[in-house]
């Protein structure tokens, strides 16, 4: 069985708000390597009939938002969502609760970057805690037996293939062929019938000490004259910096 | 049923048709046999209507049959260019993924306060820029002109902050669903306010609210700034230019709204040499953007040989001219991109464009 961890993430293209100890979203969406891992979860349902649950977590402003992400992943092909609320506090507390709730999914798969979150740490917390394997920047995952075939981006096109026994945590980069799209009148009548279980768990509430750092100005110079002169005074200011 | 005779004339017409694994006719026949082969070559139509127009047993190809089998190619296999603009106008409202608060960003441009409707409640003239003339950086510039006209002639007009996607490429991608809740949307917003008419430079936009909107409950008076301009041409007083140009007709306007002439009464009054391409008014080629051909150009790259807006600016430019004006939006994109591509030395204005620098 495999669980999907969608987090609720700042919509950048609506903006933030930035003020010197919190940072206000205007609005929330789903982490869109999250919903990438949904795209490979139904892959490997359609093509093993693998169940797939999607556990959605979200903090109080993006609690309702994160539904409508949550019945999309159903109308992709999710068998059931689950929502969670989560409190101001860290990833590891919020794992700490839900990984005797993980533990019945012997294939976990979750963004390896959250647009709130460049370390790429969430899964291999989730693999942490659980005691498996993980395997972060995946593009392409199989099921062979016991085993999951895991594709992991190397970059520059090449990728590294392993061989993982399960239960593990997979942490999903890209994809190998176009996200499936929901039609509209699909998702509306997904969002009319189907429904989402919510769980509670005790989170550890955590204060984050968050703080305004204004970063440093960058210098910028406007080169004027020809594509030629242009090209020439680039070419100057690289060699310049490689030198 | 419809009452097809296999003639092909609609696939003798399509200018894609030489591309597509299933030509119009064999559509319209797999449409009646009820057995639909779906390939990603669904998704060149770029609703030019040439079959529908010609089709002697009237069969609306363009808008009925095609959005149809394309309603259930959607949940398929989406070209991901199209599945994340789809996405983004159901998020945004727009197909650029841009925030909603950008789309009046145009009006700080401008020399001169433009009227929010939501803030006056009241005008005459509601311009609806359409999402390309609000967020697309060229049309923006049309948009701009435009409303520098409307100020010029002191026309009382307003535009809106909460306008959405109008939604005709959704309708013509067989996307229903999305369509209908754009329109319901814009068709609530709309009621809240007073106008006497709704002008606007898309011939999209002008599609949807003239003959699709009045389905929601919607029926205003439509024109396209093309229109509205020749109504009022005589309150301008040109100079003379100096450029021979030749007139685009756009798809929406001309060949399936028979709007055909204003463009053509305006470049007269400003006296330039107009000459026509051979291919002109109900037999004109498509620009290639329209029925969401705008947002595929990889997908169209990899099947054509030649893009449709190669094409048509090619025919321009054989005719030895400045200029190719047009009256739609969505044409200045397409074509200054074919020029570029093909590096022809042609410019691409906008009927407003060339009305204003005609402006004495």
């Amino acid at each position: 069985m495999i669980c999907v961890i969608v987090r609720a993430v700042p919509d950048l293209v609506e903006g933030l708000e930035i003020e010197e100890r919190e940072v206000k979203p205007y609005r929330y969406m789903a982490n869109e390597l999250d919903e990438y891992a949904v795209e490979h979860a139904v892959n490997l349902k359609e093509k093993y009939g693998e169940r797939v649950e999607v556990v959605g977590i979200a903090n109080e402003d993006a609690y309702d938002e994160i539904d409508e992400f949550l019945y999309m992943a159903i109308a992709k092909g999710a068998d059931k969502a689950y929502k969670v609320l989560i409190p101001r506090t860290t990833n590891y507390k919020i794992v700490d609760a839900m990984s005797e709730f993980l533990k019945k999914f012997d294939i976990i798969m979750t963004g390896t970057l959250a647009v709130d979150e460049f370390y790429g740490v969430f899964g291999a917390i989730v693999a942490d805690k659980l005691n498996y394997p993980y395997v972060g920047g995946v593009k392409g995952i199989d099921l062979d037996g016991d085993f999951a075939i895991v594709k992991k981006e190397l970059g520059g096109g090449a990728y590294l293939v392993l061989k993982v026994k399960k239960p593990a945590v997979f942490g999903i980069l890209s994809l190998e062929k176009p996200p499936r799209y929901v039609p509209f009148s699909k998702l509306r009548s997904i969002m009319k019938t189907a429904e989402i279980e919510e769980l509670r768990f005790d989170i550890e509430e955590e204060s984050l000490d968050v703080r305004f750092i204004e970063p440093p100005k960058p210098e910028v110079e406007f080169i004027d004259g020809t594509p030629e002169e242009i090209a020439e005074k680039l070419a100057d200011i690289i060699k310049g910096l490689v030198t | 049923m419809n009452p097809c005779i296999q003639c092909g004339v609609c696939s003798g017409s399509c200018p894609y048709g030489s591309s597509l694994d299933f030509t119009p006719r064999m559509l319209v026949l797999m449409s009646n046999l009820n057995e639909i082969k779906f390939t990603d070559t669904i998704w060149l139509c770029s609703s030019c209507y040439l079959c529908t127009f010609r089709c002697p047993s009237r069969i609306r190809i363009t808008d009925e049959i095609l959005p149809r089998i394309r309603e259930i190619a959607l949940e398929r296999e989406v070209p991901e260019e199209l599945s994340r603009t789809l996405t983004n106008i159901m998020r945004y409202g727009n197909p650029f993924g841009l925030p909603q608060r950008e789309r009046i960003g145009w009006t700080n441009e401008l020399e001169f306060e433009v009227p929010i409707l939501e803030d006056t409640k009241k005008t005459d003239v509601l311009f609806i820029p359409g999402c390309y003339g609000s967020y697309h950086s060229r049309c923006r510039e049309v948009t701009k002109t435009i409303a520098r006209l409307f100020n010029i002639m002191g026309v009382d007009f307003a535009v809106l902050r909460g306008e959405r996607c109008i939604g005709d490429h959704c309708r013509l991608l067989g996307e229903f669903g999305l369509f209908e809740d754009l329109a319901m949307k814009n068709v609530k917003l709309f009621n809240r306010y007073e106008f006497n008419k709704i002008v606007t430079p898309d011939a999209h936009v002008f599609n949807s609210l003239k003959n699709e909107y009045p389905k929601f409950g919607f029926s205003y008076n439509v024109l396209h700034h093309s229109q509205f301009f020749a109504e009022n041409i005589d309150n301008f007083e040109f100079e003379k230019l100096d450029y021979k140009v030749t007139y685009h007709d756009p798809c929406f306007l001309g060949r399936w709204n028979g709007e055909f002439e204003s463009s053509r009464k305006i470049l007269e009054k400003i006296g330039v040499e107009l000459v026509e391409m051979k291919r002109n008014r109900e037999n004109a080629l498509c620009c290639g953007g329209g029925g969401g051909g705008i947002w595929l150009d990889s997908l169209v790259r990899s099947k054509v040989k030649e893009r449709l807006s190669e094409r048509r600016v090619k025919e321009a430019y054989e005719l030895g001219v400045d200029v190719i004006v047009t009256s739609c939006i969505l044409d200045i994109p397409m074509f200054e991109d074919a020029v570029k591509v093909l590096g022809l030395d042609i410019k691409v204005m906008d009927i407003s464009e060339i009305m204003m620098e005609a402006l004495r």
